[in-house]
């Protein structure tokens, strides 16, 4: 475990160390600090030049990769291994949220009458299953390419293919053309990392979830940790993702993200550290969040309600 | 066609209303084999709330005979342990199985030559006995009533086997061919169909150990002189292998007695009464011990198998899994045999019940070599320590026959050895 970390720590300084730069010249207003903070976190759509979370690179990059996202030995492999987490997390935590009936949990069938939005689907990775199990999935991808791999491949599935719809256009985009549509739980699973405008996408996703409803969001921290084993170990050393897959810059602190969920009115429910075994292919959940981490988020009942 | 076969008997295969199989029908599951390990794989499948909704198609080669408890107890027992009666009771039919008859065992002695070399096993939970001796026809009946009462969708099919099947790999399937000439499709193929499979046989990249000791079982009912509690079961290490008294009740025990085939085939001519003093002449010197002895009086019901090794490398491959004796045979001194097999059971409805969880499709490789891993972790360690014990006490080689019988012997002297005596069918 230490040589790894060694030789992970020699082949890092052949590459540039972002940490190493002041964080406060980020480019958005996303805190250095990591106590969340109201006011910092409070978002204001008029601050925002663009009303998109939508960056044309990072979509590019996965443009690139749509031909391989259902190769169960390609790039995608933590991928679909990282389902067994995160389709748990998400029937857990509808499950303790009250969404799913107990007698309707732990049969395979737990997601049964529920809307769930998947956003930044993909090819329907994560879509997939959570139909599978039940739920009415909208999945969403900025890329068409990705749209037509994921319709493409649900169609190969009559038990689910009816229960699958796949759009392809950016969140924002969603939630303006349907304003009135609201979800049991949105799904972000590996996106916010690649997104701009971080505050305005979780603020779009809190638009899209009714009250009470869940939010689920899985994404990398910033930290050392990560830029060694998400960015040098996982697309240097052991080459399993394409080079430039992440921008470390980018990837988000948990307690950031809970502050723009606060602020846009979602507590958080928990936060928990995954780690990835590349010889094995699978995840575990561990104590620690310094890498990979899951958040769940739940919406607050408008505050009106309480005044009345 | 199954219609024309019907005219002339009663159909067969009706549970779940089963009146007829459709000519390329569809199953989630199709088990293979509706013997001890089969049926129970039926059951789970049943009583999971996750694959209860699955379609499941059990095939027997032989016929479905009507069962009554005979008066007497049969030849062909197994012992079960405590994670089989975890099983059991999980699945509904420990309390059935309780009512009906069994003989909980409380422990079990061993001893070679000589009666120092006595070692006693008992269970460790006082609730819980060591093991528990049934009657193997009526285990496999027990099971096959609760698959037929159950509600679900579980159907089976008697006098009609499996065989040949073939992965599709366009459709993700198995296409599989039976006997009687009809032709079934399922996500999931289960070899349950014990040492012979053909499951096993269709599988590509597949290579089977085996090896035949040249030794066979002799299985007996014995009935006792005097009535005795008999809660203990008796093993004692002979040269040409090991002989086991297992208890039934206070009147009756069973024999299960490894000899060299030459040997267990003349035993198998000879009138039962000089088998019966063989047998005590073997059992000599007896152990001292406060459990009473049990004194035979009578031998029936003599039967022999011959005894051999068998394991395949791989579990598992695109659509279909071995379970039980498919995948592994051992020699019976353990009382290990079924208990692996149901073990598996076990093993494979975890890994089938967290592949569905997590919103896989049915029964993907992956979640099969889940299984696989997890299984063989445990099954090859057991077995080769089985092998490894069938082979010191087994061996006709005079350097081993000394070695064995130097000292204590070997039971006493390795703490391994007893071990997994000490595991006798758990
Ligand atoms: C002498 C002796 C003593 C033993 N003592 C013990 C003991 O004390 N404890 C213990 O745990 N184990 C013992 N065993 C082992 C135990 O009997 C087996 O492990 C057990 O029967 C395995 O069950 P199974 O269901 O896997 O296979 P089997 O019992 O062999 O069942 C296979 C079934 O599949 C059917 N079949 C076969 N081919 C096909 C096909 N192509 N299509 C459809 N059906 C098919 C057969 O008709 C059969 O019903 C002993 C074995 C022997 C020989």
């Amino acid at each position: 475990m230490l040589t790894t970390v060694c030789v992970l720590s020699a082949l890092a300084r052949r590459f540039p160390r972002p940490w190493a730069r002041n964080l406060s010249t980020r480019d958005d207003a996303s805190p250095s600090s990591t106590t969340p903070n109201e006011d910092k976190f409070k978002f204001d759509p008029h601050l925002w030049s663009t009303s998109t979370s939508f960056n044309a690179d990072e979509v590019d990059k996965f443009r690139a990769m749509a031909q391989s996202w259902w190769d169960p030995q390609g790039p995608c492999q933590p991928l679909h291994s990282m389902n067994t987490l995160r389709v748990s997390l998400v029937r857990q935590g509808l499950l303790q949220t009250g969404l799913i009936p107990e007698d309707q949990a732990q049969t395979g069938r737990d997601l049964t009458g529920l809307r769930i939005l998947d956003v930044g689907c993909g090819g329907g990775l994560l879509s997939e299953p959570l139909a599978r199990l039940g739920a009415t999935v909208t999945g969403l991808d900025a890329a068409e390419e990705n749209i037509r791999i994921a319709q493409e491949h649900a169609h190969q599935d009559e038990a689910i293919r009816e229960r699958l719809t796949y759009e392809a256009c950016t969140a924002e985009d969603f939630c303006q053309r349907n304003p009135e549509v609201q979800f049991d739980a949105v799904v972000a699973s590996e996106v916010i990392e690649h997104v701009d405008q971080q505050p305005l996408f979780v603020h779009t996703c809190s638009q899209l979830v009714r009250e009470r409803g869940s939010l689920f969001f899985t994404t990398l921290n910033r930290t050392q940790e990560s830029y060694l084993a998400g960015i040098v170990a996982a697309e240097y050393v052991l080459r399993l993702l394409p080079r430039g897959t992440h921008d470390w810059q980018k990837f988000v602190q948990p307690e950031e993200l809970e502050g723009w969920l606060n602020a846009a009115g979602c507590r958080t429910r928990s936060v928990q550290g995954m780690v990835y075994m590349p010889v094995f292919n699978t995840w575990h959940w561990i104590p620690v969040n310094r890498v990979n981490y899951a958040l769940h988020a739940v919406k607050e009942p408008a505050l009106t309600s309480f005044i009345d | 066609m199954f219609a024309p076969k019907l005219a002339g008997r009663v159909p067969r295969g009706r549970v779940g209303g089963l009146r007829c199989l459709a000519t390329h029908a569809h199953y989630d599951i199709v088990i293979a084999g509706g013997g001890l390990v089969g049926c129970a794989m039926a059951a789970a499948c049943q009583s999971s709330p996750v694959l209860q909704s699955k379609s499941v198609l059990v095939l027997e080669n032989g016929p479905d005979r009507p069962y009554h408890l005979p008066e007497d107890y049969g030849n062909r027992v197994i012992a079960l342990n405590n994670s089989t009666r975890d099983l059991f009771q999980h699945i509904h039919v420990w309390a059935p199985l309780t009512a009906s008859r069994m003989k909980t065992v409380h422990g079990m002695h061993v001893w070679e030559a000589t009666p120092e070399s006595l070692l006693t096993f008992q269970s460790d939970q006082p609730d819980r006995g060591h093991f528990y001796i049934l009657e193997n026809d009526l285990v496999v009946h027990t099971l096959s009533q609760k698959i037929r009462q159950s509600p679900g969708h579980v159907r089976v099919v008697f006098d009609s086997g499996l065989k040949s099947g073939q992965y599709n790999q366009a459709r993700g399937q198995m296409d599989l061919a039976l006997s009687d000439g009809r032709s079934v499709s399922t996500s999931l193929l289960i070899g349950a169909d014990g040492v012979n499979s053909t499951v096993r046989k269709s599988m590509t990249r597949q290579q089977y150990l085996s090896r035949n000791y040249h030794q066979f079982g002799v299985v007996g009912l014995l009935s006792l002189a005097e009535p005795i509690p008999n809660n203990m079961a008796w093993q004692k290490f002979l040269p040409g292998g090991p002989v086991a008294l297992l208890p039934l009740s206070e009147t009756r025990s069973s024999l299960v007695w490894t000899l060299p085939s030459h040997q267990a085939q003349n035993m198998l001519k000879s009138p039962p009464a000089v088998v019966l003093a063989a047998l005590q002449e073997a059992l000599r010197p007896y152990p001292v011990v406060s459990d009473p002895f049990p004194r035979f009086s009578q031998l029936s019901q003599l039967a022999g198998f011959p005894l051999g090794l068998g394991h395949a490398s791989r579990y598992c491959a695109p659509g279909q899994v071995l379970i039980g004796d498919a995948a592994h045979r051992v020699h019976p001194l353990a009382g290990q045999g079924v208990n692996l097999g149901f073990g598996d059971v076990r093993a494979l409805v975890r890994a089938l019940e967290t592949s569905v969880l997590n919103g896989e499709r049915f029964a993907t490789y992956r979640s099969l070599l889940a299984y696989e891993t997890d299984r063989q972790r445990y099954n090859v360690p057991m077995m080769l320590g089985i092998d490894f014990l069938q082979k010191i006490y087994g061996s006709q080689n005079p350097v081993v026959a000394a070695a064995r019988n130097f000292g204590l012997g070997v039971v006493q002297a390795h703490p391994s050895v007893q071990k997994l005596l000490a595991s006798f069918a758990n």
